[in-house]
């Protein structure tokens, strides 16, 4: 479980992600900053959690780590070697190391093929034999009975369909899996289901998690440590029982107040003016500061640097509570 | 209770829709009513029946589907007897309606000030000038800021928590006796959402009463008073929100609220209630929650439960009723 | 609460999900009167090309010969449809037009799928400059009215009833380059496809088994109705002249043969005419009912 000594598996630099639309002759029209230099480190055996609202890049940030979508700068490291570029043949295979679960399981398994053609794909891409075999292991893993392998996705439940797009990334016996809001298009129930189905996978298979999600109190049942994304970057990043406890950054501190809990003890919500700012306009200086209550004359004009607040976290603000002076 | 004046009477509907060989029960005699000044939820997962009770009462439902009821009265008003023309000077003026996502709602070609206008000089029947004016007072009403702007804009150059905001305006500018909800905030990020909850809470004041459906919990406690929980075409527990939320009766009601995740839970495990929602076309035969129910006696199977009040003002329809403390 | 097994019985439980039950495309039709009987038209010809020398009493008169002294007779016992202006009987001609109509008409779109298709699917799938390249060679030719570009390819191909069939196989496929990669397009950025090449699946084989069969729905939608079109677009090149060359009992050439003689044997246009407005009605009722029942299924929810 604590993940601290732990070698690590995943580290990415300084990871920028621009989307530029250039006119015919190269000139550069509009830039959107998706990723915008962020950095982190997941340890191996641990969930680390990236949330934030739309725009902020965790998506962008989940195709990056996936290979999906090129780099415009940064490095993205696993297990100490460099997989930023992947023409290279040895980067494609450590590449397949890392998988995906995809967020809505209608469209992430292929509607035209059987599920047993779905789970057949990632054995013969590896060259194995005795296909059956390990089909039935993998549903048995996920708990749905060999009888599913004759199946067509839509004759499953989005749950089901959800736990073969888990089986699909365990079929390539994976160190990494990304998990892209995994529970977002799915009931409270079937999210339980899925969720402590995630976890016995995670001690079985002795796999590291990077979950992607807006939902909160995911985070805190299923990470050790979670990262807080804003328009590109990252606010706030650490274990998540400190940050959960005692955040530092002001929009860290608006997110926990903001979503709705049953729990009887919450934070006094603290309610933003105004909307998410688009990734194509950024404000200058702290990327947060129009709509940051705490908002001062400095915040317009630097964008501040992570430092340390204790316990192993890290926050980029001006002015934060702790009494950590600005220059 | 009964000293508040009744705004709307539901006596039990049933819906079905007919399909080519089959008939989906999905709303299988549902019984409830609202007083003036209430906020009332309806809470259920997917496939409960929730939005079509909402639409059974509208009448907005698709030609292959029939709806019957003992009564369907608002503000003494029989809705089922009216015509088609007669439904139409309801819509909108007695009962407005706020849907999941704003944007399929709201007509790309026009300006915000061309559709406001249009629903109120039907309904008002006063001249456009007047019209604007009040549309104007409704976006000031919800917290738009720079409403002229807003008035003079069209739909894609607004966010989507505007939108909503738009079409919440919208729904209150021919002053409703009731205004339902379907999933308001849903597809909203956390910190828009709170925005948007803020809003429908302050705005309780102005509608008559409220009818607020989602799938999340958390938010029913937060704006409603009173709650409905619905399972496969039927109501299983209704009553105060506080009495339901932490003294839940019904097993169904506790196995929801033990599978959503807390901030406050040290266990990383969630329990959650095993199987899926049973199929509309062929229920189980007595109470439809039997067969994943963990207290089912025998009888549980045979007959369906009637509803009672086992506390005043808390309606729950088991046979076994758990006395336990919830949460 | 350990881990529940779901043990599901084949037929038994049914998700609330899908109430659907099984229906084959077949029955479907079945139930959507109209389409079924274009289907039991085309079957019905399709019976008749196969075994149309045996259901024309005179099939050599399909073929070459004359019988002058019989030319221009009326309807009668002997000869059900009449005869034409060299004493052919004219039932049998259309009879054993069918081959060709159908036969032409089949590899027709045969040959603008194999060339349409996969053209379609690269373009979709890969973009950017590949995609432009591709669309800007369909914009050409789509740029043309079909009818006169086929004409013109004819003529150059030498008039003929398979350098007709090539021009519009040539002049067709850029309809279905636009309809796969349109779906190759919205297919590409689906989570199926991203997961296949998160496993290492090669671009082609992602094509082959990812994009291509989820595309079959509109383009069998699309065969079935433009079989129809292509018909009458052999048999309008028939009736120009650069298609079909007399002797030859093409429905088209016939009608345009049978023009001359309208006042005196009206029997000779009339009844090829009706052929071909039996094959092309049965090919559009098929095709539509066809799009009725496979494009909801496919439509990605």
């Amino acid at each position: 479980m604590g993940a601290q000594k732990s070698e690590v598996i995943i580290k990415v630099d300084g990871l920028k992600k621009y989307f530029e639309k250039k006119n015919l002759r190269g000139k550069v029209l509009k830039c959107l900053k998706a990723v915008d230099d962020i950095s982190f480190e997941i340890y191996r055996g641990e969930s680390f959690g990236i949330v934030g609202e739309s725009g902020c890049g965790k998506s962008t940030t989940a195709m990056l780590l996936s290979g999906l979508y090129p780099l415009t700068a940064g490095r993205i490291e696993f297990k100490g070697v460099d997989i930023s570029d992947d023409r290279n043949a040895q980067v494609k295979e450590h590449r397949k190391k890392i998988q995906m679960v995809f967020q809505d399981p209608t469209t992430s398994i292929d509607p035209r093929m059987k599920i047993r053609a779905t789970l057949e794909e990632p054995f013969a891409i590896q060259k194995i034999k005795d296909m059956e075999e390990h089909i039935d292991e993998l549903l048995r893993t996920v708990s749905l009975d060999k009888t599913f392998k004759d199946r067509y996705p839509h004759e499953l439940s989005g749950g089901q369909k959800q736990r073969i797009g888990i089986a699909r990334a365990l079929a390539m016996s994976p160190q990494v899996i990304i998990l892209d809001e995994p529970t977002s298009a799915v009931d409270v129930n079937v999210q339980a289901q899925i969720i402590n189905l995630l976890e016995e996978i995670k001690e079985q298979k002795d796999l590291s998690y990077i979950l992607i999600t807006h939902d909160l109190s995911v985070v805190k049942i299923v990470c050790q440590r979670v990262a807080v994304m804003y328009l590109g970057k990252i606010m706030e990043q650490g274990p998540v029982d400190p940050i959960f406890a005692a955040p530092h950054h002001p929009y860290t501190k608006v997110l926990f107040s903001n979503i709705p809990v049953l729990d009887d003890v919450r934070p006094e919500r603290i309610i933003l003016q105004g909307d998410v700012p688009s990734p194509s306009n950024i404000p200058t200086g702290c990327r947060f500061h129009p709509r940051c209550p705490n908002a001062q004359a400095y915040c317009k004009t630097e964008e501040p640097q992570m430092r340390s607040t204790g316990n192993g976290c890290m926050a980029a603000c001006h002015y934060m509570e702790k009494g950590t002076e600005v220059i | 209770m009964d000293t508040m004046e009744q705004l709307l009477n539901v006596e039990n509907l049933k819906t079905y829709f007919k399909l080519m060989d089959s008939t989906v029960m999905a709303v299988d005699g549902v019984s409830f009513l609202i007083n003036r000044g209430e906020a009332l939820g309806v809470a259920g997962e997917t496939g409960s029946g929730k939005t079509v009770t909402v639409n059974s009462i509208m009448r907005n439902l698709p030609l292959n589907a029939y709806v019957t009821a003992d009564a369907i009265t608002l503000e003494g008003i029989d809705l089922l007897s009216l015509s088609e023309k007669q439904l139409h000077s309801v819509w909108g003026k007695k009962i407005a309606m706020i849907f999941q996502n704003p944007t399929s709602f709201i007509n790309p070609l026009f300006t915000i000030e061309e559709q406001m206008t249009d629903v109120i000089c039907f309904h008002e029947k006063v001249k456009n000038k007047q019209a604007v004016k009040t549309a104007r007072e409704m976006l000031v009403l919800v917290g738009m800021p720079d409403p002229d702007v807003v008035l003079k804009s069209y739909p894609f150059q607004l966010s989507a928590g505007m939108i909503q905001r738009i079409m919440i305006a919208l729904s209150l500018s021919c002053n409703p006796s009731l205004l339902i909800a379907d999933e308001p905030t849903t597809a909203l990020d956390v910190t828009i959402q709170a925005q948007i909850l803020k809003l429908l809470g302050d705005i309780k004041a102005h509608t008559g009463g409220l009818i607020l459906i989602t799938h999340n919990l958390a938010i029913i406690k937060d704006i409603c008073d009173r709650v409905v929980i619905m399972y496969a075409g039927k109501i299983v527990e209704w009553g105060d929100v506080h009495q339901v939320m932490y003294l839940p009766m019904h097993p169904y009601t506790k196995g929801l609220l033990d599978a959503i995740p807390r901030l406050n839970n040290q266990d990383k495990r969630l329990r959650y209630i095993p199987g899926n929602i049973p199929s509309a076309i062929d229920p189980p035969s007595g109470c439809r929650f039997s067969p994943r129910c963990m207290v089912a006696v025998p009888i549980c199977f045979e007959q369906e439960p009637p509803m009672c009040e086992k506390v005043p003002g808390h309606f729950v329809a088991c046979y076994v009723i758990r006395k336990e403390r919830g949460i | 609460m350990g881990m529940v097994y779901e043990i599901r019985e084949k037929s038994n439980e049914k998700t609330s999900e899908h109430p659907k039950t099984k229906n084959t495309v077949l029955r479907q039709l079945w139930k959507n009167k109209l389409s079924f009987f274009g289907l039991v038209v085309i079957v019905i010809w399709f019976l008749i090309a196969i075994f149309a020398p045996l259901i024309a009493p005179y099939p050599e008169d399909a073929i070459a010969s004359s019988h002058i002294e019989n030319r221009l007779k009326s309807l009668s016992t002997e000869h059900w449809f009449g005869t034409d202006d060299l004493g052919r009987d004219v039932f049998s001609r259309v009879i054993m037009g069918s081959r060709l109509t159908l036969s032409v008409g089949v590899l027709a779109i045969f040959i603008t799928m194999c060339i349409g298709i996969p053209l379609g699917a690269i373009a979709g799938y890969f973009g950017g400059k590949l995609d432009e390249l591709v669309m800007r060679i369909t914009d050409v030719f789509l740029a043309f009215p079909y009818l006169i570009l086929a004409m013109v390819i004819a003529v150059i191909l030498k008039p003929g009833l398979y350098s007709a069939m090539l021009a519009i196989s040539l002049t067709w496929w850029p309809y279905y380059t636009r309809l796969v990669r349109g779906q190759a397009l919205s297919l590409r950025k689906q989570p199926f496809v991203l997961a296949a090449k998160m496993m290492g699946l090669s671009n082609s084989r992602i094509i082959l088994r990812h994009i291509l069969p989820n595309c079959i729905g509109p383009i069998i939608v699309n065969a079935s109705l433009d079989l129809g079109l292509i018909i009458l677009a052999t048999a309008s090149l028939g009736f120009i002249g650069v298609g079909a060359q007399p002797p030859t009992a093409e429905w088209g050439l016939m009608i345009s043969e049978g023009r001359q003689f309208f006042m005196v044997a009206p029997w000779m246009g009339i009844f090829p005419g009706i052929a071909i407005f039996l094959t092309v009605l049965g090919f559009n009722l098929l095709g539509d009912g066809l799009r009725d029942i496979l494009d909801p299924q496919l439509r990605p929810r």
